[in-house]
């Protein structure tokens, strides 16, 4: 943090904390519009790290307030233990990062524009060059020119030049933009294998079910607000109980759970009865819902506990389900 | 993808440092030489931009040379030798005096545009190298393209100037040899005494009667000496060529079939300087603006209207602003012997300047005014360019 007591002379030594990226009040804005809002984020060491929000949330605009591209209004972070931006070169000598698409000079190839982006880094970043291309799958096609990449291509030459500073810490923004789904799959399994290596990788994506599947814990933005953090498993043990029904007679057994003390919304869909009971509802109500509905004469064929998903909790969070735009 | 074992491989931990590396000094506002390098490369591998930084720099000189160079071949008595002095000092200051300027800040413009215009510009920062290195690199990467480019157009220039160059002298209408001494002209003067006494300015008297009968071009005789009142002797008008002679050496002295060796030095460095001013200052304006086109208008703007209107207008209150128009520094700084740029500057200095009787237009500035102006330019632009980069979100 920026309070820390260190010579000005040279960078701190990175703090061994439990936190990749920290960040204390950190405040942005544009105007009179704040984008990024007394966010207070921890991030820990070596896990993928999810950021999810909305579009227009404020998720890039606190990537590029801890990325130094532009300032911060208020507040204080770090980065691997370095508080920035007052020891920012130390800092971002192990992140690397791509933030929005990844874009190049259009007119040199993937390896020529990896050279440049090494030159400005230290010097054992050009012998990284080559294993990075070979790591994202682009050795072949490193010294075509950018302007024949596709997107998929640019994401994953976008990966490389993260990985040739032999990242601590990656920040990647929306990185499954523009893969196709044998893309994805790699791209998740090249972020957990970095993971593996005890690398941190903060990404930022709108694709739920990417995070999902491909980080331990996640932080959910709002309107330049961090409204949930923690791992993903405590935060959908949080989120409601929903049961799905299929029986004879779904308007009557809505009638009839109405009427119970359950506590729940019942709703009629087309897939049948759906209902949802509030967050460390006992599982005792699932029998109890086939009680009720036996008893009254009705018909059940399937009765199913649905898997809270990360969508469905991050709707539920952000207000967003049904809310005008 | 495949993990590498280079870069880190699955159930692994991060390399530790080797414990030696070299020295990382990305803080540092000094740029390297590997950055300097990757940063040529980039601007170098502009294949349009260079093919017309080459097209205009070298190839128009180099086509209305060799168009006479051709004319001249097949048509020697209507057209002259391509070579020379005249045509020299005409493409210098004509041609690439102006293009030399305009390729320059056009490259200028371009590197400090396109990082931020092409996305790039953000990967950059990223790397916690010092924003001041990433501008500074750009200064020598560019000059490493424009001061080649420059210097062998000039080089095609002096090349055809004098090696093409015509083997008599024309002074005053007569074929003269080139480079006589003083005595040696006297006594081609006393031997071609008819056409010299025709055709050579003079004014000064004790002169005979001239039978040419001083026609237009003819000497201007006044006054008359013992004997005038009969026809001259030969001896009579082979003394008053030798007058003549004497008179017009100083003149005919700084008359060259080809430029001599101290002028085209001079003047390729003067052609470098105006390059090196115009990558410069197109540089911290792209910096500034952010946009190539714009900025490359408005350099264009800057040396073909402004210039030019500002160093030959004498408005009576602004006369120090004009005089800090760089342009016009320049133009002060331009070696003398040829001929004025703008139409009407320069050539102030030593070696004859563009002629007898030439005057210059432009709005007097002193030797070291000029210096600090250029000074001051290359200075601030490069600190609005710096600080702009500094300050500018990524």
């Amino acid at each position: 943090m920026t309070t820390a007591t260190v010579p000005s002379s040279s960078p701190p030594r990175p703090t061994e904390g439990e936190w990749a990226v920290e960040t204390h009040g950190l405040t942005k804005r544009f105007g009179t519009t704040v984008a990024v809002n007394a966010v207070e984020l921890l991030v820990p060491r070596g896990c993928a790290f999810g950021y999810l929000g909305p579009n227009g949330a404020g998720k890039t605009t606190l990537i590029r307030v801890l990325l130094g591209l532009t300032h911060a209004d208020a507040g204080t972070m770090s980065l691997l233990g370095y508080p920035v931006p007052k020891h920012r070169d130390a800092a971002l000598a192990r992140v690397g990062a791509i933030v929005d698409e990844p874009r190049f000079h259009r007119h040199l190839t993937g390896r020529e524009n990896l050279q440049l982006l090494a030159r400005a880094r230290e010097p054992a970043a050009w012998n990284r060059i080559s294993p990075s291309l070979e790591r994202v799958g682009m050795l072949q096609r490193g010294d075509d020119r950018v302007a024949k990449y596709s997107m998929g291509m640019r994401q994953r030459l976008g990966v490389a030049a993260c990985l040739i500073g032999d990242p601590q810490l990656l920040i990647l923004d929306e990185p499954m933009n523009g893969l196709d789904p044998a893309g994805m799959q790699d791209m998740r399994d090249m972020i957990l294998s970095l993971v593996a290596e005890g690398r941190t990788v903060v990404l930022s994506s709108h694709l739920l079910d990417e995070v999902q599947r491909t980080c331990n814990a996640v932080a959910i933005v709002d309107r330049g607000n961090i409204i949930r953090q923690g791992p993903i498993s405590e935060l959908l043990a949080g989120a409601s109980l929903m049961l799905q029904v299929e029986c004879s007679d779904p308007d009557r057994a809505r009638a009839l759970l109405e009427r119970t003390n359950l506590g729940g919304h019942v709703e009629v869909g087309t897939l049948g009865l759906g209902i949802t009971l509030p967050a460390g509802t006992p599982r005792d109500v699932i029998a109890e819902v086939a009680r009720v509905l036996v008893e009254g004469g009705i018909s059940l064929y399937r009765l199913q506990q649905m898997q809270a998903s990360l969508e469905s909790w991050f709707l539920q969070v952000t207000s967003r389900l049904g809310a005008p735009e | 993808m495949t993990a590498l074992p280079d870069v880190g491989e699955a159930g692994a931990t991060p390399p530790a440092a080797p414990a030696r590396t070299p020295p990382d000094r990305r803080g540092s506002w000094i740029p390297t030489g590997g950055m300097i390098a990757t940063r040529f490369m980039e601007l170098r591998k502009r294949r349009g931009l260079m093919v017309a930084l080459v097209l205009v720099n070298i190839g128009i000189p180099t086509i209305f040379l060799v168009v006479r160079l051709l004319a001249h071949a097949f048509a020697p008595k209507s057209y002259g030798p391509a070579g020379g002095y005249d045509i020299f000092g005409g493409l210098v200051a004509g041609v690439m005096y102006i293009f030399g300027f305009i390729i320059a800040a056009t490259l200028g413009c371009t590197a400090g545009s396109v990082d931020l215009s092409e996305g790039v510009f953000r990967h950059l920062v990223v790397t916690g190298r010092s924003r001041l290195a990433l501008y500074l690199a750009r200064i020598p990467a560019g000059l490493a393209i424009v001061v080649p480019l420059v210097a062998i157009g000039f080089t095609v220039v002096c090349a055809v100037c004098v090696f093409a160059a015509p083997t008599t002298l024309s002074y005053d209408g007569v074929s003269v040899p080139a480079g006589l001494s003083r005595v040696g002209l006297e006594s081609w003067a006393a031997d071609h005494a008819d056409e010299v006494l025709c055709s050579f300015n003079y004014s000064g008297p004790g002169l005979p009667n001239v039978p040419c009968g001083n026609g237009p071009g003819g000497p201007t005789i006044t006054g008359s000496g013992p004997g005038s009142s009969g026809q001259p002797t030969p001896a009579q008008l082979r003394a008053a060529a030798i007058q003549i002679a004497q008179q017009n050496y100083a003149s005919y002295a700084d008359d060259f079939l080809y430029p001599s060796d101290s002028l085209m030095i001079r003047s390729g460095l003067w052609l470098e300087l105006e390059a090196t001013i115009g990558f410069v200052v197109g540089l911290g304006l792209g910096s500034l603006l952010g946009q190539r086109t714009v900025s490359v208008i408005l350099m264009v703007v800057l040396e073909l209207i402004l210039t030019p209107l500002l160093s030959r207008a004498h408005i009576a209150h602004l006369s120090n602003l004009q005089r800090a128009v760089v342009g016009l520094a320049t133009a002060h700084l331009e070696p003398g012997a040829l001929p004025f740029v703008f139409g009407g500057g320069g050539g102030g200095g030593g070696g004859g300047g563009p002629g007898p009787g030439a005057v210059s237009l432009l709005l007097p500035e002193s030797r070291t005014v000029a210096i600090c102006v250029i000074i001051a330019w290359l200075v601030g632009w490069t600190a609005i360019g710096a600080w702009r980069m500094m300050t500018r979100d990524a």
